[in-house]
């Protein structure tokens, strides 16, 4: 009878005990980092939507490792490389694709055994899931707050992708190469499927990275933007009260027709990203057209189905073994220097309509043009209310907040345009 | 302030300029360098933004636009 060791039937810790020292300590690390997204979720620090099922798949993913054949150590949750094979070290990303699309008979046998693994290759890799997510948002957003100030609104839009702009000469000298450094601009833009969409496209070999990144910085920006506005506003400007206006509101006919002439112009432009646009602006025809059928559809099942599985999936593909990968702390620098200067820029353009209107333009909403819908546009009122309670900025908030993602949408799309071969 | 004319006309410029933007970022990309292109595709997305505020401005009810 072969030895037996008691350590055997619980996997989960057997696997710990036979990896690398740095593998078994990431683990853990990784155990605990996921225990404390879900309790800081549970305590609405961080988005509770994406960090609970988040934290608590990444603890399971790695608390689950087991061994397979050969004792080659895995979980049963999914295979980010399914179906590929392995790379040869310094292949190029196109290699990269090429081999992964050559060994249909392992994903088939995968997609059988890995519980998620359908998700993932069906709706996550190909970006589906980002096109629901923007579905979903499309219904939430009413164009009406953009077609009342499109000028503002716009203005502020362009300011607030200072970091998607400026972080990608950052990155390019810090090593990436352009197409990840474009893929890692994106988080600057505030806007998790547009970080899934272009790092998808544009670095594969680096998308669960920047995903990964990119969702925890934008559970930050709720706690962390509050502090970067006190710190560059001052609370007489913080709690300027905007001049009462009339605004010429728009009938949902307009609405519905500034979207149908929206999506295909940008679709035009840019057909890299149309599946992007066209799912964001679906959102909006079915909202203005009345289809409460389809509004409870987008709204309640596409988009929280889609938030869930993003979040799980997220959590799910941070291994201890992907996230050891040295280009993840260049990642976290650049992904934190995008968000900053992108909330900075969003302010020096809040500032410059305050000095253009004579001081009558509350310069905090500049930080709502990030396009972190609709938290960036909350983040703001919250702001301005702490310092005075009557102030009402939201409308203005939210103009430049739709903008933000159709501006973000379009800096994706640039990118992609330019440097997808 | 009134609108100077029918909302149409707003809806009907807008949509012009914005395929003139679509227009000169897409058209000549071929025959370009690269340096250039990205010229027109930025070019070309102002345009379009142009046509996307001009729209706006058709905003409004039928009162809003009555003499």
């Amino acid at each position: 009878m072969e030895s037996f060791h008691v350590i055997d039937l619980f996997q989960g810790i057997a696997t710990l005990v036979e990896s690398e020292p740095k593998i078994a300590f990431a683990r853990i690390f990784l155990i605990f980092l996921g225990m404390a997204l879900v309790y800081l979720g549970k305590k609405e620090v961080l988005e509770p939507l994406l960090m609970i099922p988040m934290g608590l798949g990444m603890a399971s993913v790695n608390a689950g490792v087991m061994f397979f054949e050969n004792k080659r150590m895995a979980t049963l949750h999914l295979d980010p490389m399914a179906g590929g094979k392995l790379a040869p070290p310094g292949a190029s990303p196109s290699l990269i694709e090429k081999i992964s699309t050559e060994n249909t008979n392992d994903l088939m046998n995968i997609l059988q055994i890995d519980w998620l693994q359908p998700i993932y290759s069906l709706t996550f890799s190909n970006g589906l899931i980002a096109c629901f997510v923007f579905m979903g948002i499309g219904v939430l957003l009413d164009v009406g707050f953009v077609m009342a100030r499109p000028f503002q609104s716009m203005f502020l839009a362009l300011w607030a992708e200072l970091g998607t702009g400026l972080t990608f000469p950052i990155a390019y000298a810090m090593g990436l190469t352009e197409k990840q450094s474009a893929a890692v601009a994106m988080i600057g833009g505030a806007d998790g499927p547009m970080v899934l969409f272009t790092s998808l496209m544009l670095a594969k070999e680096l998308f669960v990275p920047i995903t990964v990144v990119g969702y925890l910085y934008l559970g930050l920006t709720y706690g962390g933007y509050p502090y970067l506005i006190k710190a560059l506003v001052p609370e007489k400007l913080r709690a300027l009260p905007m001049p009462v206006e009339k605004v010429r509101q728009a009938t949902s006919g307009q609405k519905l027709f500034f979207a149908v002439i929206s999506c295909t112009v940008l679709c035009l432009l840019f057909p890299v990203a149309a599946p992007l646009f066209l799912s964001l602006f679906l959102g909006v025809a079915v909202r203005e057209s009345g289809l409460t059928n389809f509004i409870f559809l987008f709204d309640n099942v596409f988009l929280y189905a889609a938030t869930f599985f993003l979040g799980l999936v997220l959590g799910i593909l941070c291994e201890a073994n992907t996230l050891l990968n040295p280009q993840v702390f260049i990642l976290l620098v650049l992904g934190i220097t995008a968000l900053v200067l992108s909330a900075v820029g969003g302010l020096i353009g809040g500032y410059i309509l305050y000095f253009a209107t004579g001081g009558k333009y509350n310069p905090v909403i500049g930080i709502a043009a990030v396009s972190c819908v609709p938290t960036t546009a909350k983040v703001a009122q919250k702001v301005v209310s702490a310092a005075r309670a009557d102030v009402m900025v939201m409308p203005h908030a939210l103009g430049a907040n739709i903008c933000g993602v159709i501006t973000s949408a379009v800096f994706a799309a640039v990118y992609v345009t330019l440097l997808y071969k | 302030m009134k609108p100077k004319w029918p909302r149409v006309v707003y809806w009907i410029a807008g949509t012009v300029v914005a395929l003139i933007g679509v227009a000169v970022a897409r058209l000549p990309s071929g025959e370009f360098a690269e340096s250039n292109r990205f010229l027109l595709l930025v070019s070309g997305t102002i345009i379009a933004f142009v046509g996307f505020y001009i729209i706006t401005k058709g905003t409004g009810t039928d009162k809003d636009f009555e003499d």
